[in-house]
């Protein structure tokens, strides 16, 4: 905490309050204390590698505000997706990677805990914390008003290479869940996935933090990789993409990278398969992406369960978990997996 | 060690004395060594080392990163990452590389040319995967011809398997609910292989085509062509390794290890090999060409790799250096072809003298320097990457060691002195190891054998040694005490150990003989 608390010496001296805006859609200060009706200075860093803002809201309307912010659509960026709202108190303008805006502020005279919160679209899951006002504070581990990475204390981000930490990022790890040739992908905007190479599928997403790779890393490998965030969707049928009837022979082939995102190429009986997996940026989740460019033969992807997430399709026709589409469709198709709100 | 000590050796029998006034030796008085100063928060452990045809350095690191390294401005540039347990690199040009990862042979291409990799092929996956942590992939050697070998290592009992593996699941000792059960150590074996082709050294053409070349192996962690274009293997005590050894690889035979014999072809489905009594598999094997007595020669050997210099880097070209994880050390092997096989004697070369432990990979530049890369993965070992200069002075050493009948031909590189006295100068002791199921094995028979006769040859560099008994089926070690060069310099490395499977009889046609 970078909380620095001046005792009064008259009202000219404000409270000075620095918050970084990092990777894994985090803030570094998740709540700070602050007398009522007091200056306070704010000044927000941003050190990751996409655009973050922070918006204080009065007491219990951080997930409106989000919201309503997400609902700007178009007219988001040049209002810096600000809601017009009497829920906002306060707000930074949207950061650009390394800028920093200093917010100044007289906290309410109303004691209360008032949330803080990006609204960039997305992010508001993710990425909040609490400005306490003449209250006192929870056990960190018990305060509902901060993020569940931050009361587990998992928001450390360990430098297992000499480049820091960066997204998108890819291991090739043992991951729980998954064949011994998994693959885990960091996105941006705190997305993250496990594809398998030993099964040419997608195994689960999940949004926050990307893996702890050190139980693998520390030694000889006898380790799983953990995952640093919270699952959301998570393949319940078996099997690949099928091309065609009858059993489907598979081949991993590799990965070309697009914009440091694998590419993921395979052949199903003998018919080349692509799929590119991206973030979505309106809300969390992911699109994969798949082209079958040389194909006739009808296809079916296994893309269960689709209930509990904000599940869409190009094109095809989905029933219970089977998305099939014929050879011209499923040319270039995408599939998405957005988290309920 | 350095020159200045001035030892005083007072040897004296009956009717014969003589004094030898040498420097100690030490090999640091021949080749130098510079650590190479890495990335900050790079984990240096090193998985493999080779050049780009440019010059660059390619390196690959136990957290999935593949660096190139610039030695003249000595900069290094992130190449590729996001890699699972590489252990092998090959520079194919100085935009492509193979590499070996823990679940396949990988090309890794930067295609546009910006210095960063963006295409990552798969060459083959062809093989099985438990999840086991001991399940590591070596290699790629690579033949004249562009062709990959790989050596994958068994499983080790030291955990189960995972409730997901890949390929197809075979073990006739332990079924899948077996391998979860807490009682799975004994029924699976000290090492397992339980899917496709563990334990086997695999041929993988250019295009991708796999083929089973040769079973047999436990951890060959260590694979490289000699010049001649002959494939080694090193492997490591253990279970149905008595010593670590070093294997000339042909296709088709078995090299000991039986766990792996399940995925031959002719292998009689159900048989667990656990079950077969080992004098069956003693018939079939080849043995070593070389071991390496554990405890004071190497214990955990890696990559062979010849020295194809030709004498930038003194006076051993063509001869093979291994690595070894415990010491401070790399290996020199002393190849001798005998009856149409390959056998010959390992001695220390590069020992203490700045070297970190763990010497795991090797390249050498262009200009002759020898760069290493270490690693341990949590046992014995090191990291870094060094790199080691010879500065043009000849070391005393051993140069060859060549079997004769009744003896051995051995050359050193330098001309001896005059008053070197083989039957008090050169110590003879031999022993073998037995070949069973259990953990290593003790030295078993060991016995000194005294010096029968010699002879100097007249380029004064060579003496034929006759022993009092010369058998088949032991390792052969020889002591060097106080021998030294006629220009005062003392032997650098004075133990040596010679692997004699089979005996001569001066031609070709001697059979392969072995310890009744």
């Amino acid at each position: 905490m970078s909380l620095v608390c001046t005792p009064t010496l008259g009202q000219a001296e404000p409270q000075r309050v620095t918050i970084n805006a990092r990777a894994g859609l985090q803030y570094d200060v998740v709540r700070f204390d602050a007398k009522p009706g007091a200056q306070v200075e704010l000044k927000l860093v941003n050190t990751d590698d996409m655009a973050h803002n922070l918006v204080l809201t009065k007491p219990g309307q951080r997930s409106a505000v989000a919201n309503a912010a997400l609902a700007l659509g178009a007219e988001g960026d040049a209002k810096n997706w600000v809601p017009d709202s009497d829920a906002v108190l306060f707000a930074t303008p949207v950061l650009k990677p390394d800028s920093t805006h200093v917010l100044k502020f007289a906290a309410p005279k109303t004691p209360g805990v008032y949330p803080y919160v990006c609204t960039f679209p997305g992010h508001g899951l993710l990425m909040y914390g609490a400005m306490y006002v003449g209250v006192s504070m929870p056990e960190l581990a018990k305060d509902k008003n901060v993020p569940e990475l931050a009361r587990q204390g998992k928001t450390e981000q360990k430098q297992y290479h000499a480049w820091g930490n960066k997204r998108p990022l890819m291991y090739r790890i043992f991951m729980p869940d998954a064949s011994p040739a998994a693959i885990a992908v960091a996105l941006k905007h705190g997305q993250n996935y496990c594809w398998d190479a030993g099964q040419c599928r997608l195994r689960y997403a999940w949004y926050g933090g990307f893996v702890d790779p050190w139980p693998v890393w520390r030694g000889n490998g006898n380790g799983l990789a953990k995952v640093l965030g919270t699952k959301y969707w998570e393949s319940e049928l078996p099997g690949s993409i099928q091309i065609g009837s009858g059993k489907s022979e598979l081949r991993f082939l590799g990965y070309r990278k697009v914009d440091g995102q694998p590419e993921f190429h395979y052949r199903v009986n003998n018919v080349d398969v692509f799929e590119l997996i991206t973030p979505l940026h309106s809300v969390i989740g992911i699109r994969r992406s798949f082209r079958i460019p040389d194909n006739t033969k009808p296809v079916s992807l296994p893309v269960g369960p689709t209930s509990r997430v904000a599940f869409e399709h190009s094109a095809g026709k989905l029933k219970n978990g089977i998305l099939t589409l014929t050879g011209k469709e499923a040319a270039a198709f995408s599939v998405s997996i957005g988290l309920i709100k | 060690m350095k020159m200045t000590g001035i030892a005083k050796n007072i040897l004296t029998t009956a009717g014969f004395a003589w004094v030898m006034v040498s420097h100690a030796a030490g090999i640091s008085d021949y080749y130098s060594i510079e650590k190479i100063a890495a990335p900050k928060g790079l984990d240096t452990q090193v998985g493999g080392l080779d050049f780009m045809p440019d010059g660059r350095l390619v390196a690959c690191f136990h957290r999935g990163e593949v660096y190139t390294y610039e030695p003249e401005s000595r900069e290094w540039k992130l190449f590729a990452d996001g890699l699972q347990e590489p252990l092998g690199i090959r520079a194919i040009n100085d935009r492509e590389v193979v590499v070996m990862q823990r679940p396949e042979l990988t090309r890794i291409i930067d295609s546009d040319g910006d210095g960063e990799a963006d295409q990552y092929q798969t060459i083959s996956d062809g093989f099985g995967m438990t999840g086991n942590y001991h399940e590591f992939a070596f290699g790629p050697a690579k033949d004249s011809k562009g062709n990959f070998y790989v050596g994958l290592n068994l499983a080790s009992n030291g955990a189960s398997i995972r409730p997901e593996v890949r390929g197809e699941f075979r073990h006739y000792g332990l079924n899948r609910e077996g391998f979860k059960s807490k009682n799975y150590k004994g029924p699976a074996g000290r090492m397992y292989a339980a899917t496709p082709y563990r334990g086997w050294v695999l041929k993988v053409s250019p295009d991708g085509k796999m083929t089973p070349f040769a079973p047999g192996f436990r951890s060959p962690n260590g694979l490289g062509f000699d010049l001649q274009d002959r494939l080694f293997v090193t492997d490591n005590q253990g279970d149905w390794l008595g010593t670590s050894k070093l294997f000339h690889v042909q296709q088709g035979r078995f090299y000991g290890h039986p766990a792996s014999l399940t995925w031959s072809d002719d292998w009689k489905k159900g048989l667990n090999p656990l079950k077969v009594n080992p004098k069956e598999f003693d018939g079939q094997r080849t043995r070593a060409a070389v071991l390496f007595p554990q405890g004071f020669m190497a214990n955990s050997p890696t990559q062979p790799l010849p020295d194809s210099t030709g004498g930038k880097f003194g006076p051993f070209a063509g001869q093979l250096l291994v690595g070894e994880m415990n010491r401070s050390r790399i290996v020199r092997v002393m190849l001798d072809k005998v009856a149409g096989e390959l056998q010959g004697a390992c001695v220390p070369f590069y020992d203490n003298a700045g070297l970190t432990r763990g010497s795991h990979r090797f390249v050498f530049g262009k200009d002759g320097s020898l760069w290493v890369g270490q690693t341990h993965l949590s046992w014995v070992g090191g990291e870094g990457v060094q790199r080691i200069r010879w500065n043009g002075k000849t070391p005393m050493d051993v140069q060859s060691m060549k079997l004769i009948p009744g003896g051995f031909q051995i050359t050193f590189t330098k001309r001896l002195a005059k008053f070197t006295h083989v039957p008090k100068q050169f110590h003879f002791t031999r022993y073998y190891y037995s070949y069973r199921q259990g953990y290593g094995s003790p030295q078993h028979g060991k016995e000194s054998i005294k010096v029968a006769g010699s002879k100097r040859l007249g380029d004064e560099k060579t003496m034929m040694v006759y022993l009092d008994k010369m058998n088949p089926g032991f390792v052969y070690q020889l002591d060097l005490k106080g021998v030294e060069a006629e220009d005062g310099s003392a032997v650098v490395n004075p133990l040596i150990c010679y692997t004699l499977n089979r005996l001569t009889n001066g031609d070709d046609k001697a059979p392969h003989l072995v310890r009744k």
